[in-house]
């Protein structure tokens, strides 16, 4: 009996020191690789899963919060790495067979930006930090090759914890790389600050340009898009209290020096609204003659990308009053894909009180809708819950389906693949029921690879869990 | 357990039985600010280790071993289970649900009962800090002649009477465990089984049937112990036996031990200004994100 007890002392305690050891140095015991030939874990059967694995712990959200956990996918332009970064500050990179190569922790920093540089050798990471960089990291081993701040120019008040941060990162067919920095200050009296800059960098991190040259812009940006020939810089700004501001118009396109402003447009707004934001947009044409926006009002948007005009406007989610609040589903994603402008919807949105449940859903939440670029609908797809992220492939659509907050219904969570313009269903990858934050598609369709975070229920229990999943086309 | 052996030091010819006891002692100290200084489950997981790896080159007896991890194993599980039921900051994830909210009497009562995974990991990192300490006492215990610890204690200008108290301390460890080991046999050789049910009631019953002879034994033995060295003239006109010369190869390993502590604790001073937004410097930027993970 002695023997017994000793023997399950020792047993109890390595067992203990090992799961400790392995949680705490994140030694990932729950990645799971597949047999692409014998696996059938999708919907259709025309994807695969070749990995899931674990990407930390983070902190679990429910159906009543806002914002929600966030990843970043992207994958190089060679088809051979997936660059990802995670809520918990990791940059990871995997080949596209599903292999870690290297593993990176930014520290103080919050991630907030990725991307690959065209010639696949270096992966750029915009991080939140009392610095606000942007760094350049080496595709072979994640070393750092340079990094460029952004506090000298938004400033920083670490007392108050407002730091600056690259939030978008985008790269034209030189190597240029032109990025966006914000700083966003809540001041005591509940009024909002901004502080925004577009920069463009050399390759070899040197800055070449800011725009504006010298002053902030007063207004919140959080998205940019440039042509491939680097001659075109669009982006919009946003204010979400009502005031003067400097830049006060809804979307600007500057030269590829990001010196000169081209042109500028805006839109009023829409009752009841009191400002008008293009939150994940505007998206250029890589020949720069078109761009296309979204607000987060419901109104999709093409302008000619040579001198700003409007060429048409379509009101997909057009905010009505029932039951005495108004109610719409808010615009998220524009994308133009060939010659197709697509915009996406999110959730239906009490403009009242966005905590409190809707009566009912907007029939046009949730949704991807397809325009050619006359400004005729071609077609519309429904999905079953918020679209978190878009990305685009070779006339496909890949899309990031996150919570439904009022069916509350985790069976829509998954990573779907859409034909465009068909807007047809190529294959839908379920997740474990944790809402998907992030996805990305390989630019010749064969991989799709997206995050999947957990999620609280109303009756407390968890599902999911934030993790990596990674497709290829059979 | 119940074996005086297993709690007295013995002699021995590791490195760590010869190494001077002001160095053991001093090893302690640091490792003891160290673990309190440091946040990072990583490094306390590491100096833990190190603890252990110490009872390994000391070539500590199974029993002794035995010793070591039912004490881990009741701080690791008991501080995890208190804090996982009773982790009370916030964000804090629900990763079970003992008692639903609904369920009639102490649901309401209660609000319900959880389990929540941040507390399990709050508590084992406290955990991991008790362990260590309790790992590293125990090595200065079981390796250190409790005279010599006296000695070096008063050389180092350590009131006697504080001295005496915390070596009489350490030697009525194993006396209180042989006191124990006598009551349970005598209370065996009555007939008495104290574990053969686990009611509360029966529980408490064996509580008082056991801890009452232990305390009173203990007490009696303290008087005994109290008469003895006042007899002997406790303390007055005590003149320490001066230490022997401390090697040198350990007194410089010591001092680059201290100066070590002192940079973590700088580090750990600038880590909680930049935390707190009082202070940060850019050119820091690298030493600040390697403290992150490992301070």
């Amino acid at each position: 009996m002695k023997k017994v007890i000793s023997f399950a002392i020792i047993l109890l305690f390595c067992s203990t020191l090992v799961v400790l050891g392995l949680h705490i140095f994140g030694v990932n015991s729950q990645k799971k690789s597949f047999d692409v030939s014998e696996t059938r874990q999708t919907k259709t059967g025309v994807y695969a899963k070749v990995l899931e694995t674990v990407l930390g712990q983070t902190e679990v959200y429910n159906y009543q919060r806002m914002g929600f956990n966030k990843g970043f996918i992207r994958f190089s332009p060679d088809c051979r790495c997936l660059a990802v970064g995670s809520e918990t500050g990791d940059v990871l990179l995997y080949t596209t067979e599903g292999q870690l190569i290297w593993k990176k922790n930014m520290g103080l920093g919050k991630l907030t930006a990725l991307e690959f540089a065209p010639d696949s050798q270096t992966v750029l990471v915009g991080e939140t930090s009392q610095q606000g960089c942007l760094l350049s990291l080496r595709v072979k081993d994640g070393s750092e090759l340079w990094r460029q701040a952004s506090d000298h120019n938004l400033g920083v008040n670490i007392k108050e914890k407002t730091y600056p941060g690259f939030v978008a990162i985008r790269t034209d067919a030189q190597g240029f790389i032109y990025a966006v920095a914000q700083r966003y200050v809540k001041q005591a009296d509940k009024a909002s600050e901004y502080f925004s800059r577009i920069y463009k960098f050399a390759p070899n991190g040197e800055r070449l340009g800011q725009f504006p040259v010298d002053s902030n812009m007063d207004g919140w940006v959080n998205w940019l898009d440039v042509d491939k020939a680097g001659s075109k810089v669009a982006f919009c700004t946003g204010n979400f209290d009502p005031g003067s501001y400097q830049y006060n118009q809804l979307i600007y396109c500057i030269d590829g020096n990001v010196q000169q402003l081209l042109w500028s447009n805006t839109a009023e707004c829409t009752p009841p609204y009191q400002t008008v934001t293009m939150r994940t947009s505007p998206d250029l044409t890589p020949d720069g003659k078109y761009a296309a926006g979204i607000t987060s009002d419901g109104r999709c948007f093409l302008y000619a990308g040579d001198d700003g005009r409007e060429l048409w406007r379509r009101s997909i989610s057009k905010p009505q009053k029932i039951g005495g609040v108004y109610l719409n589903a808010a615009g998220s994603f524009a994308y133009i894909i060939e010659n197709y402008a697509v915009f996406t919807t999110g959730n239906t949105f009490n403009k009242a009180n966005w905590q409190l449940p809707t009566p009912v859903e907007q029939p046009n939440s949730n949704s991807v809708f397809i325009f050619d670029l006359s400004g005729t609908l071609v077609n519309s797809y429904k999905l079953g819950g918020m679209v978190e992220q878009m990305a685009v492939g070779p006339k496909m659509a890949a899309l990031a389906i996150g919570r439904n907050v009022r069916a509350k219904d985790p069976a829509v969570h998954g990573f779907y693949i859409l034909t465009i313009p068909e807007a047809e269903l190529v294959d839908c990858a379920q997740t474990e029921g944790g809402p998907a934050v992030a996805v990305d598609i390989s630019a010749d369709g064969r991989y799709v690879a997206g995050i999947e975070a957990p999620l609280q229920l109303d009756d407390g229990s968890v599902i999911g869990a934030y993790k990596l999943t990674l497709l290829v086309r059979r | 357990m119940y074996n005086r052996d297993v709690w007295e030091a013995t002699p021995g010819e590791t490195l760590l039985h010869n190494t001077d006891v002001r160095t053991k002692i001093l090893i302690l100290l640091v490792l003891a600010v160290t673990i309190l200084l440091v946040d990072s489950p990583r490094s306390l997981f590491l100096l833990f280790c190190l603890s252990l790896s110490l009872h390994v080159a000391a070539r500590s007896s199974f029993e002794r071993w035995q010793v070591l991890m039912v004490f881990v194993l009741f701080g690791i599980w008991g501080s995890m289970t208190s804090q996982a039921l009773f982790y009370a900051r916030e964000p804090r994830t629900v990763i079970a649900c003992l008692l639903p909210p609904g369920t009639p009497g102490l649901g309401a009562l209660t609000g319900g009962v959880y389990i929540y995974r941040e507390g399990l990991e709050y508590g084992a990192i406290q955990a991991l800090r008790s362990g260590t300490m309790l790992a590293l006492g125990l090595l200065l215990n079981w390796t250190t002649d409790p005279r010599q610890i006296l000695r070096s204690l008063l050389g180092w200008k350590l009131p006697y009477e504080l001295g005496f108290m915390l070596i009489t301390g350490l030697r009525f460890l194993p006396v209180i465990f042989q006191e124990t080991a006598v009551v349970l046999v005598a209370q065996r050789l009555r007939g008495y089984e104290p574990l053969r049910t686990f009611w509360p009631r029966r529980l408490l019953q064996t509580a008082r049937q056991t801890l009452f002879p232990i305390l009173a034994r203990t007490l009696r033995r303290a008087a005994t112990l109290a008469a003895s060295v006042e007899s002997r003239g406790f303390g007055r006109g005590l003149i320490p036996p001066p230490l022997p010369q401390w090697p040198r190869g350990e007194s410089w390993f010591c001092r680059s031990l201290i100066i070590a502590l002192a940079g973590v604790i700088f580090l750990k001073v600038m880590d909680s200004l930049q935390f707190n937004g009082l202070f940060y410097l850019p050119a820091w930027r690298g030493i600040y994100d390697v403290m992150k993970v490992w301070l």
